[in-house]
């Protein structure tokens, strides 16, 4: 777990503590994680256990009662933590992108489908001159291959791809296309007759449909890692499942690393290259997907696969271990997980243990395996 | 339902409500004083007891077969009209314009009430207008730097001005403005701004001697850039500036806070988060994101705030020395002019629902999902 360059975001020691009236809510203990490029890291672990928090501690986005104490995230090698306000909001608009939980709450009752992801390209018209008319000319040279080109397309063609050069574009120019474009992307994310999607107000779409428009704003700025917060949690299993397959295509077109939290490993089995399991504001276990549900080796771990009959069959709740989740005000000492673990013994208490690598690319959190 | 046929069913219902109000100042007014009240709007100073007799049954507050003058006078029996056979006549007459003469004793012999009251009228309207604009324009900047700025310097500063605004008597903050502006701040002997009355005459900043231009719409300022007239525009509208201030300090204060809470509720909602996931500048997520949907608690008490400033007038009026309809109303709830009294009621609810039907239609737009 190297800060090596094949990582798109490393996030190292990462401690977040929330101020409250009761007391300080230490939420996350020293999360380290790292996100590969092309790959689709899956981040499980029961609610509360500090998911969320470790998202929006990436996307910078943290409320104003919490505090980062100390750590650092790094992605597309540069430490977020150390960036300047300006920056951090460019890194989200250029490099990152996240799909909330409740696709209703997260759209702009007032505005359109269409303002809510035009706005985003406006934003900085610099940098998406050359996507828009990349995807104009895309679509231009498909329509030369067949051979339906009129003459009027013939001529746009032509100055698009001296544009292409130059990267200027008259404002309604650019506009135009960006229209063109987020049109095209609505269509990517599978809505049916995205030219009237784009005009329509959220409150006219379903909770699917929502979702689907929530990754399109995503989508559209070609995120070089997407972050992805139980987006199907909010949703009727049916329409879980579409997004689920959604999800599946487009990790396959686009060339972006993905963050998906979730609590459900059925899901993890599905879509994730590896997995992260964090246990009360730690990352406790980190392996390849198939290596970890052949041989879970944090008791934690262990205990959630337990829980599941048989992974592929059952949509695994993660609340059937023994006790409950720790108040994280007063967080237990050593390792967070020892009250409820049943292989625990004396070193458990007082310490926290290292994070060690157990097995080739296996790292797990536990006293049992060294440290 | 269309736009336009929600407005036509709005207005139809203004109408009934003005119906309605009209009903139950009439019978305030009728019901209870004697009928020598309904007919004073009527008389000429010169009529005689048969003709005031005469005028009295033509107006429908005694009966045909009332004997004299003197036994509609001593509410004798046979003369009185029961109060609902009055107000269909009354509704006639008001209707076609007919509000008789006013009594108010400023206003000389003969003076018809429509007259009187639409002189003054646009000058008071001038002023609500005036502390409307002034409302919107500090109320809601004000809101916002509060709101984006809270818990620190500028929201407690904006705190303090609401709070202020909200809670200080109008008129002593008038008197403390005056106090300020023309006995303290002075230039060359003058008083940077002018004390009373509605054109400035003797202050710092105004022109001297201009010629007063024919009235077109009876509000100063109007007329006096209608008329190509510019000192006169600039004076009437300095002698605008401490009543506008004094009258719009209360709504101003309940504005902001308005706007304050509504933007920090709307500050914190999940869209808002997602709009700075996006990367959008600040400015964008406040403006485009957060101001549009904190303002729609604001819009909904556009209505009352017009109430209020059309109410206020009134103190405004008596302490800047004023010629406005809100003081002259008063002065004729006093010699018991009913008509005027009536007429003041019933266009100040026309204005205050003409603006409410303009809120919804408003809120509407701003708001998608609402439907008519
Ligand atoms: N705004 C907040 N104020 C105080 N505590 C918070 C806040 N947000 C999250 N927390 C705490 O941080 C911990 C992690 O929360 P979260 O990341 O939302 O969990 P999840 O894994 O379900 O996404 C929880 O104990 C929660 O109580
Ligand atoms: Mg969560």
């Amino acid at each position: 777990m190297d800060g090596s360059t094949q990582d798109i975001l490393t996030v190292k020691k990462l401690q977040v503590n929330f101020h409250t009236f009761a007391g300080q809510v230490k939420a996350l203990d020293g999360v380290d994680l790292s996100v590969k490029r092309g790959e689709v890291l899956g981040l499980v672990g029961e609610s509360g256990s500090g998911k969320s928090v470790t998202a929006l501690s990436i996307e910078g986005l943290l409320p104003q009662n919490a505090e980062v104490v100390g750590g650092q995230i790094i992605l597309n090698g540069k430490d977020l933590l150390t960036e300047k306000q300006g920056e951090i909001r460019t890194a989200r608009l250029r490099e990152m992108a996240m799909v909330f939980q409740d696709p209703l709450t997260y759209l702009n009752p007032v505005l359109t489908v269409g303002s809510q992801i035009l706005e985003i390209l406006e934003t900085d018209r610099r940098v998406f001159t050359p996507v828009v008319v990349a995807a104009r000319l895309e679509d231009l040279n498909k329509a030369a291959r067949e051979g339906t080109l009129t003459e009027k397309e013939t001529r746009e063609k032509a100055s698009l791809e001296a544009l292409l050069a130059e990267q200027t574009l008259g404002r309604r120019e650019f506009k135009r296309l960006a229209k063109a474009y987020a049109v095209a992307i609505l269509g990517r994310v599978r809505l049916p007759e995205p030219e009237r999607m784009f005009k329509m107000y959220p409150f006219e779409l379903s909770g699917g449909m929502r979702q689907r428009t929530m990754i399109a704003m995503a989508l559209v700025r070609r995120p070089a890692l997407l972050i992805a917060d139980e987006i199907t949690t909010a949703l009727d299993v049916t329409v879980q499942a579409q997004i689920l397959k959604l999800l599946r295509e487009l990790k396959d077109q686009i060339d972006a690393s993905i963050l998906l939290i979730t609590h459900d490993l059925a899901v993890v089995a599905e879509i994730c290259d590896r997995v992260a399991v964090m246990y009360a504001g730690n990352i406790v276990e980190v392996a390849e997907v198939g290596e970890l549900f052949k041989n879970p080796l944090h008791p934690y771990t262990q205990g959630l696969l337990a829980a599941i009959p048989r992974p592929d069959a059952v949509r695994g709740e993660l609340t059937s271990i023994k006790g409950s989740v720790p108040n994280l005000i007063y967080p237990p000492s050593g390792c967070r997980f020892h009250p409820r673990c049943p292989s625990a013994f004396e070193k458990c208490p007082l310490s926290k243990p290292p994070l060690v690598e157990a097995r080739a690319g296996h790292y797990v959190e536990c006293f049992l395996y060294g440290g | 339902m269309k736009l336009y046929e929600y407005a036509i069913r709005r207005i139809l219902l203004m109408g009934l409500v003005l119906f309605g109000l009209s009903l139950f100042m009439f019978y305030l007014t009728r019901g209870f004083l004697p009928p020598s009240f309904a007919l004073a709007p009527y008389i000429t100073p010169r009529m005689n007891d048969a003709q005031k007799l005469a005028l009295a049954q033509s107006l429908g507050v005694a009966t045909k077969s009332c004997a004299s003058f003197q036994a509609f006078s001593a509410f004798q029996q046979s003369c009185l009209v029961p109060v609902w056979a009055q107000y269909t006549q009354w509704l006639g007459n008001v209707l076609s314009g007919n509000w008789g003469y006013t009594l108010l004793p400023t206003a000389g012999p003969a003076a018809k009430t429509t007259t009187i009251f639409f002189s003054r009228f646009p000058f008071t309207a001038q002023l609500a207008v005036m502390g409307a604009i002034l409302t919107i324009l500090i109320g809601i900047p004000l809101g916002i730097v509060s709101a984006t700025h809270n818990n620190k310097l500028p929201d407690h500063i904006s705190r303090i001005v609401s709070l202020g605004g909200y809670s200080i008597p109008q008129f002593w903050f008038g008197y403390v403005l005056l106090i300020i502006f023309v006995l303290y701040a002075r230039i060359g002997g003058l008083g940077l701004l002018p004390g009373s009355g509605s054109l400035a005459t003797n202050c710092a900043i105004c022109f001297a001697n201009v010629v007063t231009p024919k009235a077109v719409t009876g509000a100063p300022i109007l007329d006096g850039i209608i008329s190509g007239n510019l000192h006169f525009a600039w004076d009437s509208f300095v002698a605008m500036i401490l009543p506008a201030v004094t009258l719009s300090i209360t709504s101003i204060g309940a504005l902001t806070r308005i706007v304050r809470s509504s933007m920090l509720e709307v500050l914190r909602q999940d869209y808002i988060l997602l709009a700075k996931s996006k990367g959008l500048q600040e400015r964008v997520v406040i403006y485009r994101h957060a101001l549009r949907n904190a303002l729609l608690p604001a819009v909904t008490v556009a209505g009352l705030l017009t109430a209020f400033l059309f109410g206020g007038v009134v103190v405004i009026e008596i302490v800047f020395d004023l010629p406005g309809v809100g003081y002259t109303s008063l002065q004729a709830v006093n010699v018991f002019d009913i008509n005027f009294v009536e007429l003041y009621v019933l266009v100040t609810a026309l204005i205050i629902v003409v603006t409410n039907l303009a809120v919804d239609i408003i809120y509407a737009k701003l708001d998608p999902r609402i439907r008519y």
